[in-house]
């Protein structure tokens, strides 16, 4: 297991009028490879859970154990920090540079790499989240489109080399074309060998993504398993304020009318395949 | 200690009591002339008064005393350098603590009025108190405007700096080099990206208020109206009174 979550409380201004309980005894287990969305309505404790993943919080109770060692007490915090790379909510607010170049660049120097690995990592990142180095280097980030900032975003993190991806709300405010954009190029990611963590509100693209899907309400995990039995959950998903993908509701509504549909993926596609067999048995 | 830390020198502190409701015109005036009187005292005489009279107006708005006292600390090197060049330079004892004296309870009574009124009630007694000078071209309402949308986005931009701080931090930024010019460097990754969203909260915030046909002070009118109450009026009367008679013995030829 790569990384395991035991126990893991997390209270925000302990002891003080403001104290408040963000997640209570959190266990998950992380597999080396796994793609999972973390799925959770408003204030159920996402953002809180995945800067405990990647150390910028520090659990006040519990542990987190990765690869075997115990974060804070067999391994320093700033390593994993350099493992588990954090893409936040709205990343291309934190783009500062003049170039793109610069901006991917600032991870891997912080890491006091040779300006030659440094430029070796730009391009590569550049390259896995399909901007072409050439037409985008020189740029200033600013001029770039929504999308673009994003990708750029995600490079300064990949550039980090982090065996671990997680990102927050990375498709949100974005256009079709963004979103499938960057969907498309975390999914690459993933079948190279990453694992990544995407944590998301609106279920309907990331569902045919992801192989696992893990549920936050109320600073727990209330459901973990396949894509498929998660949101077969649906009226309990919509009772604690989830919405389902729409094809996964659309399916399951013809059920309930007596079609014979199998709800066993959950893209467009498979989905329309799906509705056009239960129609012609009809 | 524990009220005070934690707690901005400056920042409201609600307690409902008397001062606090009011009427802010009254405060800030009475601040004003009281900063001035502050400088007309002579003598040592008069600088009990002036205490004893802050002393009272704290007690009767029911403030921590610490809290009124903490816009005082980061003066103290301040204070410090003032009395030593008065001994030095010449000027004496008397006068360098004079001058100190003077400066503490300029920044206590500037302190007690943020203390007792609201950001909000502060913008609009200025508003009020500007109006007049309308006439000679002063845009009062947009000043008090511009102070209440400062006040406002204080809070909102330090959530933003503490996510660019947060999200520079995973990114390796370190923040404690021993360097001070590689520290200054280590911050344009934060206010850079800090800038880039002021100006765009600026310019939504324009857009926000055009389309809701916002276009100044004329012919406006307010949720919250201020009104002097008769309270308001006598104690007006009451403080000048005291202040004045505070300013006549401090300038008498006594110690």
């Amino acid at each position: 297991m790569l990384i395991e979550m035991m126990n893991v409380s997390f209270t925000y201004m302990p002891n003080t009028s403001l104290e408040q309980l963000a997640l209570q005894s959190i266990n998950l287990g992380i597999d080396e490879g796994e793609f999972i969305g973390l799925i959770g309505p408003t204030g159920s404790g996402k953002s809180t859970l995945v800067q405990l993943l990647s150390t910028l919080l520090i659990p006040t109770e519990g542990k987190i154990i990765f690869e075997g060692q115990e974060i804070g007490k067999d391994i320093d915090p700033r390593i994993i920090r350099k493992e588990v790379g954090l893409v936040f909510q709205f990343p291309e607010s934190q783009l500062f540079a003049e170039t793109v170049a610069d901006d991917v660049a600032f991870g891997p120097r912080n890491l006091g790499l040779s300006e030659e690995e440094v430029d070796l990592r730009v391009r590569d990142s550049l390259g896995s989240v399909g901007l072409a180095y050439e037409r985008y280097a020189d740029r200033s980030p600013f001029s770039l489109s929504g999308g673009e900032k994003r990708l750029v975003a995600i490079a300064g993190i990949l550039a980090m080399k982090p065996h671990v991806l997680i990102l927050d709300e990375p498709i949100t405010g974005l256009d079709y074309w963004g979103r499938t954009r960057v969907l498309r190029c975390i999914d690459e990611l993933n079948r190279n060998g990453m694992t990544v963590i995407i944590v998301a509100h609106d279920m309907d693209e990331i569902a045919e993504y992801v192989d696992r899907v893990a549920v936050l309400s109320e600073g727990q995990i209330v459901l973990d398993g396949r894509p498929k039995d998660v949101f077969s959950q649906i009226d309990y998903l919509k009772d604690i304020g989830l919405d389902v993908p729409k094809t996964v509701e659309l399916l399951m509504k013809l059920r309930d009318r007596g079609f014979n549909v199998t709800v066993e993926s959950l893209g467009m596609q498979p989905a329309i395949s799906a509705i056009l067999a239960a129609v012609k048995e009809k | 200690m524990s009220i005070a830390s934690g707690f901005i020198a400056g920042q409201y502190y609600p307690s409902g009591s008397l001062v606090h409701r009011a009427d802010p015109r009254v405060k800030l005036l009475l601040v004003i002339i009281f900063v001035l009187a502050v400088f007309l005292v002579k003598n040592f005489t008069g600088f009990a008064i002036v205490v004893v009279l802050l002393g009272l107006f704290v007690y009767l708005s029911r403030l921590p005393v610490i809290l009124t006292l903490k816009g005082v600390r980061p003066l103290l090197f301040v204070l410090a350098i003032t009395l030593l060049i008065h001994l030095w330079v010449g000027g004496g004892l008397r006068t360098g603590i004079f001058v100190d004296l003077r400066l503490i309870l300029l920044v206590v009574g500037a302190s007690f009025l943020t203390l007792t009124s609201t950001p909000v009630e502060l913008t609009d007694a200025i508003e009020s108190l500007l109006s007049p000078l309308k006439r000679i071209g002063v845009p009062s309402h947009e000043l008090a405007m511009m102070m209440t949308i400062a006040l406002r986005f204080i809070p909102a931009l330090s959530t933003e700096a503490d996510k660019i701080i947060k999200a520079q931090t995973a990114r390796g930024a370190r923040f404690d080099s021993k360097n001070p010019l590689a520290r200054a460097r280590s911050f344009i990754p934060i206010l850079v990206p800090l800038f880039v969203s002021v100006f765009r909260r600026a310019d939504e915030l324009a857009e926000a208020m055009e389309a809701r046909a916002y276009r100044g002070g004329e012919g406006r009118t307010r949720m919250h109206n201020l009104k002097m109450r008769s309270g308001d009026w006598v104690s007006f009367v009451v403080v000048i009174i005291l202040l004045a008679g505070m300013v006549w013995v401090g300038r008498l030829p006594i110690f």
